[in-house]
């Protein structure tokens, strides 16, 4: 009785938060799951139950695994909001069960942080835990690379099927230390394969079984490649889904000898559609299917968002403050696309989950990318411009290439002067500012 | 010339501690001063006396335990180091490596250096936050902390509590010094973001090698660091 009468409180109070036009995506499961903090346990959950988590691509990963298998008759559940606690996911999850705790769908796809997965489920009953990446990421809330890692794997069981990246020597780590079924997926040598880490900070340069330094034939970035340990067998490979032949110009890569498109030319998209794969594949599905879905052009990514300014192509990335290895892949693909630019870049808060103003990760992010020659000007804006200032000063940028706004107003202005592409790096609540600012000329 | 060690770079490294070799460099280089900076690690044969500064910072929960492992094999060599009047700087959780021992949440203890009387355990809550110290001629110091780690017997003497914690819970001091071992507990680029405290430390350092100092600090560094006291005011 208790739980029918929680389901129908959930879908009230979403109701509620629908007629008011406020975001429910949040609120009702914090009202349901505080009154009863074991109510997801009593939920019967469909026959695939599939979570998604790791510090970063869980949300480009689930949107691809759900349009697919939508598009291939399945009726999914997910969680598209983006919002990924436990309360987001009490939720999403009561909003789709009968008063008799019964979900009403073939597959359960969560999009789940790391650190809530222990507290919203029972044991037994995830099918497929999906980990796209452990790297240090929000370091005020969740700590380090170990404890995150703890997190994810406190309440996983072999009943769970474990899908990871297997590129990612920590996620492998973790994964080889449960008595899981484990599927692993990687990418393969990519012409922006590296061999030495450009900066000191590697998540990950010690073998966790025997402390030797582990060796890379190949980086994709950060610590995430093809590792061994030299001393005892901690390696990456096997890998049973492999990507070859990564074209990000042509947004193509090839899993068992078909090529597949990708949705952007960045390698978080072609790890997500290599997920997705493997996952649809771990399920059963022909693939023939998968190709045909993955290769149409329906499936989509929310990253990006491209405006003209000036008429100045005005891309807008937003990029993650406090997670250096996705701060260094926008980073990345700005300096790859060809032709002059200028950047933007800077922020007023560092998260918009807790008040800490942590400035550490500055120096985690390889802001020496941006010496690039093709980098024009880099306007620096937000509350800690100046930190952000020496950072970039630090990472030997030349000064001339430098411009500090003082007030976001002055912004305007200062572009129009520019006459190339313009690329924003900028947190969550800059992207709104700018947008204001620049509003009517932004097209 | 000055000879700097950044020792266990590739392990302890977390949090943006590399900006604290970054702005040693600035600092010299600002100041020219002639210097060299090695990054040494595990199983590297590490003489010591060469080395002016030795630059450590902090680490995962294994990580640490790297270094520890590696680490106590050079008591005497760190003692004498110390003795002789170098300097040590150790941010974040790499104190644990100073001290009696370490105790994890298995309950297993381990030795460390036993160059100074604290102990340390690690603790299954965070302590996480934003700092302002002063140090004993109030200096405002800025910094950010985020360990696991409790010490006891640990005669804080490097700064007083202003805004946030000390080394433990309900204590107003943080960071020990001795000779010329400075050790606190906040994270990050502690040496970039407080200009004036790094000017101090070096310049004692230049001064002990009869170098002399322009005492120039780069004016961003302190523009940034006045912006970021106005969010304790």
């Amino acid at each position: 009785m208790y739980r029918a009468f929680l389901i129908l409180l959930n879908k009230f109070l979403s109701w509620c938060c629908h007629v008011a036009h406020k975001n429910g995506s949040v609120y009702p499961g914090s009202i349901t799951f505080n009154l009863n903090r074991r109510i997801l346990t009593k939920i019967k959950y469909p026959k695939y139950f599939i979570v998604v988590t790791g510090s970063s691509g869980k949300g480009s990963t689930c949107n691809l695994i759900n349009t697919t298998l939508t598009n291939l008759g399945y009726k999914v559940v997910f969680n598209n909001s983006g919002s990924n606690g436990v309360r987001a996911l009490c939720t999403i999850i009561l909003n789709n069960c009968d008063i008799f705790g019964r979900m009403k769908a073939d597959v359960l796809l969560l999009e789940a942080d790391e650190r809530h997965i222990h507290m919203a489920f029972p044991k037994d009953c995830i099918t497929h835990l999906v980990i796209t990446n452990i790297t240090r990421d929000q370091p005020a809330r969740s700590g380090t690379t170990d404890s995150i890692g703890e997190f994810i794997f406190r309440k996983i069981t072999n009943y769970t099927k474990l899908i990871i990246n297997g590129d990612d020597p920590i996620v492998n780590h973790f994964a080889t230390n449960t008595k899981c079924h484990i599927v692993k997926y990687g990418i393969d040598k990519t012409t922006d394969s590296f061999t030495k880490p450009a900066i000191n900070n590697l998540d990950y340069g010690y073998c966790p079984k025997c402390h030797h330094k582990i060796k890379y034939n190949y980086y994709h970035y950060g610590h995430i490649g093809s590792y061994y340990c030299t001393n005892c067998n901690f390696k990456r490979d096997p890998l049973k889904y492999m990507a070859t032949n990564v074209n990000l110009e042509k947004q193509e890569i090839t899993i068992n000898k078909s090529k597949i498109h990708i949705v952007k030319d960045q390698l978080y998209t072609a790890y997500a559609t290599l997920a997705c794969y493997s996952v649809l594949s771990e399920l059963g599905i022909d693939e023939k299917d998968i190709l045909k879905e993955l290769n149409s052009d329906k499936v989509f990514s929310k990253r990006a968002n491209s405006y003209t300014y000036n008429n100045n192509p005005f891309i807008m990335l937003e990029s993650k403050n406090e997670n250096a290895l996705s701060y260094y892949q926008s980073l990345k693909y700005i300096t790859n696309t060809k032709g002059k630019k200028s950047v933007i870049l800077g922020f007023d808060n560092v998260s918009r989950r807790y008040k800490f103003n942590d400035l550490s990760w500055l120096y985690d992010v390889e802001f020496e990318l941006l010496k690039d020659k093709n980098v024009n000007k880099i306007f620096i804006i937000g509350r800690f411009k100046y930190d952000i200032l020496n950072r970039l000063a630090l990472a030997n940028i030349d000064t001339k290439k430098l411009v500090l706004v003082e007030e976001l107003s002055d912004l305007k202005t200062l572009l129009t002067e520019v006459n190339e592409p313009i690329y924003t790096m900028v947190c969550f609540d800059m992207t709104y500012n700018i947008k204001q600012i620049l509003k009517g000329d932004l097209k | 010339m000055i000879k700097v060690a950044h020792l266990y770079y590739d392990l302890l490294n977390l949090y943006g501690e590399n900006g604290n070799i970054l702005a040693i460099k600035d600092y010299l280089e600002n100041n020219n001063v002639e210097y060299q900076i090695d990054f040494i690690t595990v199983d590297d044969k590490i003489d010591f006396n060469k080395y002016d500064l030795i630059y450590v910072g902090s680490g995962t929960e294994n990580n640490i335990l790297i270094a520890l492992e590696d680490i106590v094999k050079y008591h005497g060599d760190l003692k004498k180091y110390l003795d002789a009047g170098k300097f040590i700087i150790a941010t974040g959780n790499s104190n644990i490596l100073f001290g009696k021992s370490y105790t994890t949440l298995n309950k297993d203890t381990i030795k460390c250096l036993n160059l100074f009387d604290y102990e340390s355990k690690e603790t299954p809550f965070r302590t996480v936050g934003e700092q302002l110290y002063l140090t004993n001629d109030n200096q405002k110091i800025i910094g950010f902390l985020n360990h696991q780690v409790l010490f006891k017997n640990y005669s804080s003497n490097l700064f007083k509590v202003s805004h946030g914690n000390g080394y433990a819970p309900h204590k107003n001091k943080e960071g020990f010094k001795y000779q010329n071992f400075y050790g606190s507990l906040l994270i990050g680029p502690l040496l970039i973001r407080n200009p004036y405290f790094t000017q101090n430390v070096i310049n004692s350092l230049l001064k002990a090698k009869n170098i002399e100092s322009k005492n120039y600090i780069n004016p961003d560094s302190i523009k940034a660091y006045e912006t970021y006291l106005e969010l304790f005011k």
